[in-house]
């Protein structure tokens, strides 16, 4: 018998599932370390402010938080009345704000100039604004925008062609050369409201497309004056830039996030060598509401300088040797800022020579988008198959770990790039407690391309203030088109009265260590100080405009008061009298300055005094120097101030 | 019957499909992480350079060949004064000891004798050199410690040897320049002999001491002078050079025998080298050099072409990319200067040689020792799959550079990686020799408080091996780099190069200088060299072209006679000319004439029988020097000297 041997095979299949399962997870486990998954990182934003705020102050703004928020979702109808409070900061400086629960009696009795901004104007109490009138009456002046009901009918002109796209500036009353025909290059960028006659007793000061835009009347003793047209909007698009509707921002590359340049609401403003909005605004402030109202503002800047220039240093590699260029700056008498990254290398000891040279140090962050973000890893141990954005609060966290004796309150987005977001990246660094950011820029172009050299409050899509101003920068630092920064300092100097920010790269001198860019930087300082302008870090300057924001200023127009003896002439007979602007001032350091209306009314100044002494059986008047200058070719008097309480009084005849 | 198959049997072809993927796997891991093989460079030796036959000095060498040294004090230093008669006469002749006779000493007027020769001479090679100094000649012997030279220098030295460390007196320099004010501060290398002691001049022979002890001895011999130097003088100079090394002529600490580079300012031996604008080793020179010039006006060679000061020139070593070198060289070019890029072979292309073309720059190899970058690498293995990268050692990335440079027979000048060097004595300078590297840069200070001259000087030098042998390199150190660049030294160097020292001053301004240490005085120091430079009448040029006519200007010859009666000097010059980048015309060296000999000036000066204008003497020390400029070729100079008696005849004339 033959056997025949067979194999017998036992099934295997299990043992080659387990294998190839084992191997396929190592294999997948491999990969996931080698290229890790990348997760989503998130930004904690912080709420608008509802801001108010009651001072000593002869303005107050108006404004109603609520019709704000319930205004409509898209950037087109949102209200934006708070971009008002900040036009009063900067151009008068103490300034309180109201709302319709807080605006009480003592408030309107005291302000001297009540502003009823768009989303007050509609649905103000009657009661509040029958007492407006009679505060009107009797010498107040109202400014109201685009009202409507009762305010309108007592105020304004009808309206009734209702709102109209706005065009161009037609018209502008009492703007010197070249001021006048430079704010009618101003793009217009929100809606005005066409009145079928105008009001019979106002005079127009601002027409868009014709139509009066800006007019005044007297009212009683008072004034009221009407801006007609969506000055918040247009102040809004201008400096904090105009996204879609949705509040998106477009980037001009796919994949890429956009950059602020991107944010710039009107090619036209590109190289723009005028800051059109800072014009609007003290047209408006100096030229219309102080000479009616008779009020004084704080000059912007300390010692009498024209402006200020802040040197902003970008750096992400050099690490402590970010600060070589503050070596100048403090050698010229200034000081500058510094803003870092997270990781370029800072240390403490670096930190401190940015003290050592009297400077700032701030963070230079990068949104958490995948394009440009830096990642950190995570996972167990050594095994990281994760990797998640280093989000805003990391990056701040890091650098002030390297920096223990201080704190970050200034930043800038690395590049300029920007979020998808509008607002997002502002209302997160707010949340983080940066107090500024200088990140608003449009390379390749030098110029105003955000209307302003100047700091402004930002707004969140629903309309309100966040607590974070935004420093534009004048001259980016690879900017090679538009005004020369000599060309912007001489005309600062002449009437605008800027803040030109400037960036720079320390790192540049790293990659080509060109001489004669390093002359033409030596040369700045020169120019500066030519030019009266002061070299001043981004704290320096917020401190200082906080000081402004916080004086104690107020005043008082009496018609017909007797001159002193002293400054009674045959010029001022029979009757010597004139028009008496008091004013009292509450200053808490040297070196500020007062700005006084050059008329009141139809009333030319005459002579200031600062009290007056008894000498002998006589009372002396202890006249005071003024000083003309102009402000966007709108005239004043320059005061100096005195640390402390001043009393002074301005004669108009 | 059947027999059952084990799992592993039916499993065998998914086992073996993984061990093929955990061999590819692990393949792959290894070319993500090669292994990194290190080189070496080979070496050469030091050799005796050839002989010239002509020359107003004398070098006589030592006919054997010098034994291996195992530190300072036994190293043999003849070829110290090698550098030190190329730098100071720039022409000089040479001779083996053995074929010292009159005949060959009659074509010369300064003989100098090194401590080896001094001791090993035949009697009959000192009696020549003896008479040489009684025929009127000068005849500089160091450290005579046989008895035998007593009656020749009249200095009969005791039997002790001691260390030598500091010059204690100068009165007898005669002078208040600053060769006497720095004098006492030039720190000394080796031995010094016992004398005993002797009168300061001018009331005895000593010019300085050493130790307390009298360290050179001027002594006439009948119508010669004969200068003893007590101590080692061409050690000390060597010392500075080189560096001071401490055992086995290593550097750095004993207790780190292990460390195989070192910081080049780490070699320095003393400290009041590490910063100021004082060149001891030219000060020490010059307090045996100027000498000459007092018995009988001797001429000399100047360092530089025309009129000129000194010399000033920038390197720009680039580890990385080498775009911010060429913002220095366009810089250099925009000042009509040239510069040197010294480039990383694995970052310089072909295109960087071409921009390097347009701003006028020499380019040099920085040999990257992997010290503070990565090393230069190449992939080793079998086709393109390669495990390993082996390091390129430094006549491979000298190849490397040459290929980009493209045209040419490569870079001649290196530069080591941020200045490190082998910490013992002569390594590098022999890897150098054996790639065919004609000058290092790397010596200078790279700290932020160490600037000027830590060498010593500025002037180029040939290193020596262990066995005291030239080796071809030259060594140009530099005396600010960008650590410690600012414009305030910069100034001080100048000023004082152009009053007192007349150095060549190289500023070594790295192209990351400003990313590691950025500074405004480093871009203003940078910014205002050229200008500066001009304005102390410095001759703005590269270090190539500056050795070539150093090389120019040795292969010179100048020879003179001195009628004493007469008081006529005749200068017979052969002079070379070198065609230069910065200098398209033609440098030619200039000839050095005492502007006085005896305290009287120069009454009537021909060239080639033609009576010319003198110009202002420049000032160099005691004596001050005329300048004249001549053309390339063979010229005769003629200086008739005022004497003391033209003055009483003047006088007897005008009563």
């Amino acid at each position: 018998m033959v056997v025949k041997l067979s194999k017998r095979r036992v099934s295997v299949a299990p043992y080659r599932a387990v294998l190839w399962s084992v191997v396929a997870i190592v294999a997948f486990l491999a990969l996931i370390q080698h290229r890790p998954i990348t997760l989503e990182g998130d930004l904690d934003l912080a709420d608008g402010t509802q801001l108010t705020h009651s001072t000593d102050a002869d303005v107050v703004v108006v404004v109603d938080y609520e019709a704000i928020r319930q205004s409509g979702d898209t950037f087109d109808t949102r209200d934006f009345s708070a971009g008002w409070i900040d036009i009063f900061y900067r151009e008068i400086g103490p300034t309180s704000v109201a709302t319709p629960e807080t605006l009480d009696e003592s408030l309107i009795e005291n302000s001297r100039v009540i502003v009823l901004t768009r989303s007050v104007s509609a649905d103000l109490p009657d009661t509040i604004l029958e007492r407006i009138r009679e505060e009107v009456l009797d010498g107040t002046t109202v400014v109201v925008e685009r009202p409507e009901d009762r305010a309108r009918e007592l105020f304004s002109a009808d309206g009734d062609a209702g709102e109209r796209q706005g065009h161009e500036i037609t018209h502008v009353e009492g703007l010197g050369e070249p001021f006048d025909e430079q704010l009618k290059q101003m793009p217009i960028l929100a809606d005005y409201v066409g009145s079928t006659s105008p009001r019979d007793d106002a005079t127009t000061l601002l027409a868009i497309d014709g139509a009066p835009a800006v007019y005044a009347a007297e009212f009683g003793d008072g004034h009221a004056i009407t801006v007609d047209f969506d000055l918040g909007r247009q102040t809004v698009a201008m400096q904090q830039g105009r996204p879609e509707d949705d509040f998106t921002v477009t980037a001009d590359e796919a994949r890429r996030p956009p950059t602020t340049r991107q944010l710039v609401a009107d090619d036209d403003l590109l190289g723009a060598p005028v800051p059109y909005l800072d014009l609007l605004n003290r047209f408006l402030v100096h030229q219309v509401i102080a000479p009616r109202a008779g009020i004084p503002s704080i000059w912007p800047y300390p010692d009498g300088a024209a402006g200020a220039v802040i040197f902003a240093h970008e750096d992400w590699r050099l690490g402590d040797g970010g600060s070589w260029m503050m070596e100048q700056e403090q050698n010229r008498g200034g000081s500058s800022t510094l803003l870092t990254t997270a990781d370029s290398g800072m240390t403490e000891e670096g930190a401190h020579t940015v003290a050592d040279y009297g400077g700032q140090l701030g963070l230079a962050w990068r949104i958490p988008d995948p394009a440009i973000a830096h990642y950190e890893p995570l996972g167990f141990g050594s095994f990281q198959p994760f990797r998640r954005p280093i989000d805003l609060q990391a990056q701040r966290d890091q650098l002030v770990d390297a920096i223990p004796q201080g704190s970050i309150g200034t930043s800038r987005a690395l590049g300029g790039v920007w979020d998808h977001h509008w607002s997002t990246p502002m209302a997160a660094l707010a949340e983080l407690g940066i107090r500024a950011d200088v990140s608003y820029e449009a390379p390749p172009y030098r110029g105003f391309a955000f209307g302003s050299g100047k700091p402004y409050l930002p707004l969140n899509d629903e309309g309100l203030p966040l607590q974070i101003r935004q420093y534009p920068v004048v001259a980016p630092a690879n900017a090679d088109r538009g005004p020369e920064i000599a060309e912007l300092l001489a005309a600062s100097s002449k009437g605008h009265h800027q803040l030109l920010t400037i960036g720079s790269r320390p790192s540049w001198y790293a990659d080509y260590p060109d001489v004669d860019r390093f002359e033409k930087w030596l040369a700045l300082f020169d120019d500066i100080q030519q030019h009266n302008h002061d070299i001043v870090s981004v704290s320096d300057y917020a401190s200082y405009q906080r000081t402004r924001r916080n004086i104690s200023l107020r005043s008082r127009v009496d018609h017909s008061e007797a001159l002193p003896d002293d400054l009674q002439t045959s010029d001022t007979g029979p009757d010597h009298r004139a028009d008496l602007l008091r004013i009292t001032a509450d200053a808490s350091r040297r070196g500020m300055e007062l700005m006084v209306p050059t008329h009141l009314g139809d009333a030319e100044f005459f002579a200031a005094v600062e009290g007056t002494e008894r000498v002998g059986d006589d009372l002396i008047v202890n006249e005071l120097e003024t000083e003309t200058d102009a402000f966007s070719g709108i005239e004043f008097l320059r005061v100096e101030l005195e640390r402390g309480f001043n009393r002074m009084e301005f004669y108009y005849r | 019957m059947s027999r059952t198959e084990t799992i592993w049997e039916q499993m065998r072809w998914d086992l073996l499909a993984l061990l093929v993927l955990i061999v590819v796997a692990g393949g792959w891991a290894i070319l993500q992480e090669p292994t990194f093989q290190p080189s070496e460079s080979p070496t050469s030796e030091g050799s005796k350079p050839p002989h010239h036959s002509e020359g107003d000095v004398l070098l006589v060498l030592p006919t054997a060949p010098p034994a291996e040294a195992r530190d300072i004090e036994t190293l043999d230093c003849t070829f110290g004064w090698f550098n030190a008669l190329r730098q100071h006469f720039g022409t000089f002749a040479t001779t083996d000891a053995d074929n010292v006779s009159p005949q060959l000493l009659a074509g010369h007027s300064v003989a100098v004798v090194p401590a080896r020769v001094a001791s090993e001479v035949s009697t009959s090679v000192r009696e020549h050199l003896a008479q040489f100094a009684r025929n009127g000649g000068q005849l500089i012997v160091e450290m005579p410690r046989d008895g035998a030279w007593a009656s020749i220098t009249g200095v009969a030295p005791g039997a002790g040897v001691q260390r030598a460390r500091s010059i204690t007196a100068a009165e007898g320099l005669g002078d208040h320049g600053a060769v006497r004010e720095h004098l006492l501060d030039v720190p000394l290398a080796g031995h010094r002999l016992q004398s005993p002691e002797l009168e300061h001049r001018p009331s005895g022979p000593v010019v300085f001491d050493v130790e307390e002890d009298p360290g050179l001895i001027a002594e006439p011999l009948d119508d010669g002078m004969v200068y003893a130097l007590m101590f080692d003088f061409a050690c000390s100079l060597t010392a500075m050079y080189q560096g001071h090394p401490t055992e086995d002529l290593r550097f750095g600490s004993p207790d780190e025998p292990d460390v195989q580079f070192l910081s080049a300012d780490e070699r320095v031996g003393d400290e009041a080298l590490l910063d100021g604008g004082v060149p001891y080793a030219t000060v020490l020179k010059r307090a045996l050099f100027d000498r000459l010039s007092e018995p009988r006006p001797t001429a000399r060679l100047w360092p530089y072409p025309d009129d000129y000061s000194g010399a000033a020139m920038t390197t720009h070593p680039a580890p990385e990319s080498p775009r911010p070198a060429f913002a220095f060289a366009d810089r250099a070019r925009k000042q009509d200067a040239g510069s040197t890029i010294i480039a990383a072979a694995d970052r310089f292309t072909a295109d960087h040689a071409a921009v390097a073309n347009q701003t006028n720059a020499d380019v040099g190899l920085l040999w990257i020792l992997g010290e503070r970058r990565d090393p230069i690498t190449e992939g080793a293995g079998l086709g393109a799959i390669q495990p390993w990268q082996r390091e390129l050692n430094l006549p491979r990335q000298h190849g490397l550079l040459a290929m980009s440079l493209q045209g040419d027979d490569g870079p001649r000048l290196v530069q080591t990686e941020e200045s490190m060097i082998h910490a013992d004595w002569d390594t590098t300078f022999r890897k150098f020799t054996a790639a065919g590297l004609d000058i290092d840069t790397s010596f200078g200070p790279t700290k932020p408080d160490q600037w000027g001259y830590l060498f010593g000087t500025g002037m180029p030098f040939h290193p020596l091996d262990t066995r005291g042998r030239p080796l071809p390199v030259l060594e140009m150190p530099y005396a600010l780099g960008g650590a410690n660049l600012t414009t305030a030294r910069l100034s001080e160097l100048l000023e004082k190069s152009e009053s007192e020292f007349h150095q060549p001053i190289t500023v070594n301004l790295g192209a990351d200088a400003m990313a590691r240490k950025p500074s405004v005085g480093l871009m203003a120091g940078f910014r205002d060299f050229h200008d500066l430079s001009r304005q102390h009448h410095h001759w703005v040029t590269t270090v190539g072209d500056f050795v070539d006519f150093q090389s120019a200007r040795r292969r010179s010859v100048l020879t003179s006679q001195w009628s004493e009666p007469r008081r006529r000097l005749t200068v017979s010059v052969n002079l070379i000319g070198a065609r230069l980048d910065s200098a398209p015309d033609g440098a030619v060296a200039t000839v050095a004439l005492p502007a006085h000999h005896d305290g009287e000036p120069i009454k009537q000066l021909d060239v080639d029988d033609d009576e010319i204008t003198l110009g202002e003497p420049t000032a160099t020390g005691p004596g001050d020097e005329v300048l004249v400029e001549l053309p390339p070729g063979r010229h005769v100079l003629t200086v008739y000297y005022h004497s003391p008696d033209d003055d009483e005849d003047e006088e007897d004339d005008g009563s």
